[in-house]
């Protein structure tokens, strides 16, 4: 058996290439690549990179735009047993820069030679590379300790430095056979995250899909807004789509007009909170198949609602997963009843420890055990998890505990409300003054004392102060919103 | 009639707090007629007087404690405190 075909990754993809049976391990517009071709691309670029030097000692930072190069590199890396950090072109150069030095990158593997950076190795995959026969492949020094760290990724939406997670092939693995049974998996999935390979979501989702043996669908380019995605779902007859909110909001706001799922596709939307009423336009527009996840890096997938969830409305994100702990607590960590708000905590055997490099940051999310996301939620008495907010988000209006998931729900059962957003204006006297940011319907109309009216009858002393209403909430590339944008909108009156 | 910042900030600041006593004939007089509020008959309780509060610091910026409502007879009183601190604010140039 040869030395390489040892690591989880490189042993599985090659028993998948040894199956006739196999279906495409990727689908694109354009190019189908089936699990052989794949292998013999991974092969080739494993030769290259021991040809180059690289051993497992080495940490690569992967900056490759182009979504088939980008898996190929990044499986012939975990192939070879050598680390690697996406480094991703479309940060900046400092950035970039930052995060290899931070985790003491050495080598950078690039597609075009200007994303290399001062002071660290460059590797050009470039279209004339000189290709390397798998059989002319040096002898190499390939790690298959599959506890040792194979992909750092770091964490998103965060303010300050990025925390860092380690994951290794068992992990991987692990989460992979997860996904498999948490989507239903059929032999014959195929899959789609419509979001560039370089985040760091769509591209465990597609390592995990290629460990798994089934298709990984692939957006062509940046193709990822709300039309091209349908297109692409009945054109490669996707039967799993992965969509971000915002894609959500896309596909629900351009209607009819923007296309239709094939029959039976499962739609699984998350990454931030998904509006009861986005939920519902959703399925209206592409059938009961939608799925909302709740999860976090560090812990991977944590709860799913159902397409057969008894009570729909609600914006519970489902049950916790049967291989996931999670319990609700207070300060002290003691668990709550069900219906209690307090913070949410969770285990499981897909999570990691400890942040890379931040004993601070484990010890304020990694306790006894468990992970603390940092959200604040409740059980229902049938066990489904409605989350509340981020617990720093919290607010305390003169000792008047108030949370902006309650604001923003209640503020989105006004019929011309299409999205809310609350946060807090800090007061010195009063503590977290609630201010309320609305982005109505296209062709709604109406008046903030109408919206304040409306509040306040819901929610009594835990309303809104103010009411902004904008053209449209700012959001990040996942769809969510960046609050901490909203908080300049409120400047006392001219 | 033009109104001043200070009063449009007071007249939101008691529509919010003092909704039941600030009727309609209270808020018409109030604004077109310039008329001064006792305090008193607002029947504000402590918690309208921090929804009054409240209301200020985000209409103005200017930090108002509950406690020192009582310090205030009328709401032309709190007019004169709201306009001198605007004042202090752009460094007295009104």
């Amino acid at each position: 058996m040869p030395r390489h075909a040892q690591t989880i990754f490189g042993a599985r993809l090659r028993q998948h290439a040894s199956n006739p049976q196999a279906p495409a391990a990727i689908a694109m517009p354009g190019r189908t690549v089936t699990y052989a071709e794949l292998v013999d691309e991974v092969d080739a670029c494993a030769a290259w990179l021991l040809r180059e030097g690289c051993a497992p000692s080495d940490l690569v930072g992967v900056t490759i735009a182009d979504e088939v190069s980008h898996l190929v590199a990044s499986l012939a890396l975990l192939d070879l047993g050598i680390p690697q950090v996406c480094l991703p072109t479309h940060d900046h150069a400092l950035a970039r820069l930052r995060l290899a030095q931070r985790l003491s990158v050495n080598r950078i593997l690039v597609a075009d030679v200007r994303h290399g950076l001062d002071g660290i190795a460059t590797l050009a995959l470039t279209p004339d590379a000189p290709r390397v026969a798998p059989s002319d492949r040096p002898p190499d020094r390939s790690s298959d300790n599959p506890d040792s760290t194979a992909i750092y990724f770091t964490s998103s939406g965060t303010t300050g430095e990025p925390k860092v997670v380690a994951l290794s092939q068992r992990l991987m693995s692990t989460r992979a056979r997860r996904l498999g049974e948490c989507q239903s998996f059929t032999p014959d999935e195929r899959v789609l995250m419509a979001v560039p390979v370089e985040s760091y979501p769509a591209k465990t989702t597609r390592l995990y899909c290629l460990y798994l043996g089934v298709t990984s669908v692939l957006p062509a380019g940046t193709a990822t807004a709300a039309r091209p995605v349908l297109d692409l779902c009945t054109r490669l007859n996707v039967t799993c789509l992965e969509l971000t909110v915002l894609q959500a909001l896309g596909i629900v706001q351009e209607g009819a007009g923007a296309g239709q799922l094939p029959g039976g596709t499962k739609t699984f939307v998350g990454g931030s909170r998904v509006p009861a009423l986005l939920r519902d336009s959703l399925r209206a527009r592409i059938g009961p198949q939608v799925f909302v996840n709740y999860g976090a890096q560090e812990v991977w997938r944590i709860a799913s609602t159902y397409p057969n969830d008894p009570r729909p409305d609600l914006e519970s994100v489902g049950p916790p997963f049967p291989w996931v702990e999670l319990e609700i607590v207070d300060d002290d960590g003691k668990a709550l009843p069900a219906g209690e708000v307090g913070e949410v905590r969770a285990r499981s055997e897909c999570m990691i420890h400890e942040y890379h490099g931040d004993p601070v940051g484990t010890l304020r999310h990694f306790r006894d055990g468990w992970f603390y996301p940092g959200d604040l939620g409740a059980l229902s008495p049938d066990g489904s998890l409605c989350i509340h907010g981020r617990k720093d988000d919290r607010m305390s209006l003169n000792s008047i505990k108030i949370f902006p998931a309650e604001i923003e729900r209640a503020l989105e059962e006004h019929p011309a409300v299409r999205a809310a957003a609350a946060f807090a204006k800090a007061s010195a006297t009063h503590g977290d003054i609630p201010i309320a940011a609305v982005e109505l319907h296209a062709s709604a109309t109406v008046g903030v004392d109408e919206l304040m009216a409306c509040a306040r009858e819901r929610l009594g002393v835990r309303a809104p102060r103010k009411i902004i209403v904008v053209d449209a909430l700012p959001r990040n590339a996942a769809g969510k919103i960046s609050k901490h944008e909203l908080v300049g909108l409120v400047v006392p009156d001219k | 009639m033009e109104i001043s910042r200070p009063r449009l900030a007071v007249f939101e600041a008691l529509q919010v707090a003092a909704s039941g006593a600030f009727n309609d004939e209270m808020r018409r007089s109030f604004l077109t007629d310039g008329t001064n509020l006792e305090l008193a008959a607002l029947e504000m309780d402590s918690l309208a007087n921090m929804e009054f509060c409240i209301s200020i610091e985000l209409s103005t910026g200017i930090t108002l404690l509950p406690a020192q409502l009582a310090e205030f007879a009328t709401t032309d009183a709190i007019e004169r405190c709201i306009a001198e601190t605007l004042k202090e604010a752009t460094g007295g140039s009104g």
